[in-house]
């Protein structure tokens, strides 16, 4: 009898799920549709139709550009990300531990984390340059308050439960860090990591708009001053498919580095 | 007050309370701080970097004469910011409870919504500057594109997670699908919307400021532009510093509306 009704169930999941996907192919085609018909009835100026661009798609793949636009902007993207979790997780496990840490830099990472650090792009310019150091540093800017505020958050709901064993044992300061506070705050600084992937990728692009056009970034603005919307696209396309790529792959992560506890803070930005 | 508690239940005071521990230290901080960007500012080449004292004589200029055009940048980046903001709330809300509520609104609209929350929004102001030109419609458009998708994912994942509990019971006293949204589904909701809202407009002020610096002609950004440009290191900070204040000040607030409707319709 319960194996029947399971059985049942079963059935009824997998057709739901089969009409789900239906509407979302449905919805996809439907607008595809929508693009080639407005693309038709628009200067090409304005509107390329889909099968051009991804005509386009394969052509810049061919000779090259593509490719290696998009290396030019992971590097980016993974060397700022690296030194901002690395900065990030640093600094707030040492603001989460000790008060004074935390009295003395708290003011100045509120501030700039609900600051839109994008405004300081000119002066990260006048000092670093236009080349790969200014890029760094903008995405540095933009991902690390994410990491850092989820790592001192974290910090500080370490309970006494873990640390007086710990310390009853005579754990070293540097034990208790790496043995207790680390793996116990783990979760918060993957919700931190999580967040700081996107606003990274929105980093390596105004850096890459504003400096010296390069990267995925530089050829968005450079086929749109060129009214080429057909190769405007394939980029935006690209960097869409990192975002959605590397979001999902942190998801993953925190759910294999941190399985027990989902929980994240988040201000936006 | 002062006095703290320890563990063993005894009374001990402190020879200073934390509270003026905490005064003296950021204080010391501030001015340590500030004596030093003084000095680097003096010693530094004034290209790169302007002392905090200039930069204060610049701020109070600019709020006080006219002719800097400060309060007419302010104005042009609000009026992009509000409109585009309100916009994105009021729509994101109503996709959000529909596609939380509808099965086939959620399929339909999900693969797009994942697609743009994750799409990094400065990417698409070349694109609608093509469309739309370089006028406030296109930066209201692309703000709101910026500030909508946290809006409408969190009100999604708010209506899904109230509870049978709370639903169930007016439903048997047979409220109607409206009465449901109005007085239950709403207000059991709002804590995510207000945390969506949030974030998006912090969002959103990271892209006006991008569409403006890309236009640089209006508001705190194409101040920034100008002022950067032509290389015044210290008039530069002005609208940096503006928008920081705004930014916290925005921030303020709506922690402080988040905090509320948790207390009062709870998390």
């Amino acid at each position: 009898m319960s194996v029947a009704l399971a059985l049942a169930d079963g059935r009824g999941a997998r057709t739901a799920a089969r009409r789900n996907l239906a509407i979302r192919l449905a919805s996809i085609l439907f607008i595809l549709a929508i693009w080639e018909i407005v693309a038709l009835l628009v200067p090409p100026i304005f509107l390329a139709p889909f099968h051009q661009t991804v005509i386009a798609f394969f052509e810049l793949s061919a000779d090259g550009a593509l490719p290696r636009a998009t290396l030019a902007t992971l590097a980016v993207l993974f060397l700022g990300l690296s030194i901002a979790i690395i900065l990030g997780v640093a600094i707030g496990l040492l603001m989460g531990r000790y008060r004074t840490v935390r009295w003395v830099l708290e003011p100045y990472v509120n501030g700039l984390y609900s600051t839109p650090t994008v405004a300081f792009l000119p002066l990260v310019t006048f000092w670093l340059g236009l080349y790969l150091a200014p890029k760094i540093a903008i995405v540095v800017l933009i991902a690390i308050f994410p990491v850092l505020k989820n790592t001192a958050a974290g910090v500080a709901t370490v309970g006494t439960d873990y640390l007086e064993p710990a310390e009853s044992m005579r754990a070293s300061e540097l034990a208790l860090f790496i043995k207790v506070i680390m793996p116990a705050t783990l979760p918060f600084i993957m919700a931190g990591v999580r967040l700081a992937i996107g606003r990274g990728i929105v980093g390596v692009v105004v850096g890459e708009f504003f400096t010296a056009q390069s990267g995925l970034g530089g050829m968005v603005v450079f086929y749109a001053s060129k009214f080429q919307t057909a190769e405007m696209f394939v980029p935006i396309i690209v960097l869409v498919t990192v975002g959605v790529c590397l979001t999902e792959l942190a998801k993953r992560l925190q759910s294999v580095l941190a399985p027990w506890k989902e929980s994240e803070r988040d201000q936006g930005f | 007050m002062t006095d703290v508690i320890t563990s063993a239940g005894s009374v001990r005071v402190p020879s200073l309370s934390t509270r003026t521990k905490f005064y003296l230290t950021t204080g010391i901080t501030f001015v340590l701080l500030m004596s030093v960007w003084e000095l680097v500012g003096r010693l530094t080449n004034p290209l790169f970097f302007a002392p905090i004292s200039d930069i204060v004589v610049e701020l109070v200029k600019a709020i006080l004469d006219p002719r800097e055009r400060l309060l007419t940048a302010f104005l042009q980046t609000l009026s992009v910011l509000v409109p585009g903001f309100v916009i994105a709330s009021v729509l994101g809300v109503a996709i959000g409870i529909l596609m939380g509520r509808r099965n086939l609104a959620y399929q339909t609209l999900d693969p797009y919504v994942t697609i743009l929350y994750n799409t990094p929004r400065v990417v698409l102001i070349p694109i609608f500057m093509l469309w739309l030109g370089t006028g406030a419609t296109m930066k209201i458009v692309v703000v709101v594109l910026a500030a909508i998708f946290p809006v409408i994912v969190n009100t999604m994942l708010g209506v899904r997670d109230v509870s049978a509990q709370l639903t169930e019971p007016a439903r048997s006293l047979k409220a109607t699908e409206r009465q449901l949204l109005h007085k239950v589904i709403f207000p059991a909701t709002l804590p995510f919307i207000i945390a969506g809202i949030k974030l998006g407009l912090g969002r959103a002020l990271t892209t006006v400021i991008v569409a403006e610096l890309f236009v640089s002609v209006s508001g705190l950004g194409g101040m920034l532009h100008t002022a950067a440009t032509s290389y015044q290191t210290a008039k530069m900070f002005v609208p940096a510093i503006i928008l920081a204040l705004l930014g916290i000040l925005i921030d303020g607030l709506l922690s402080r509306l988040e905090r509320a409707t948790v207390r009062r319709y709870g998390a």
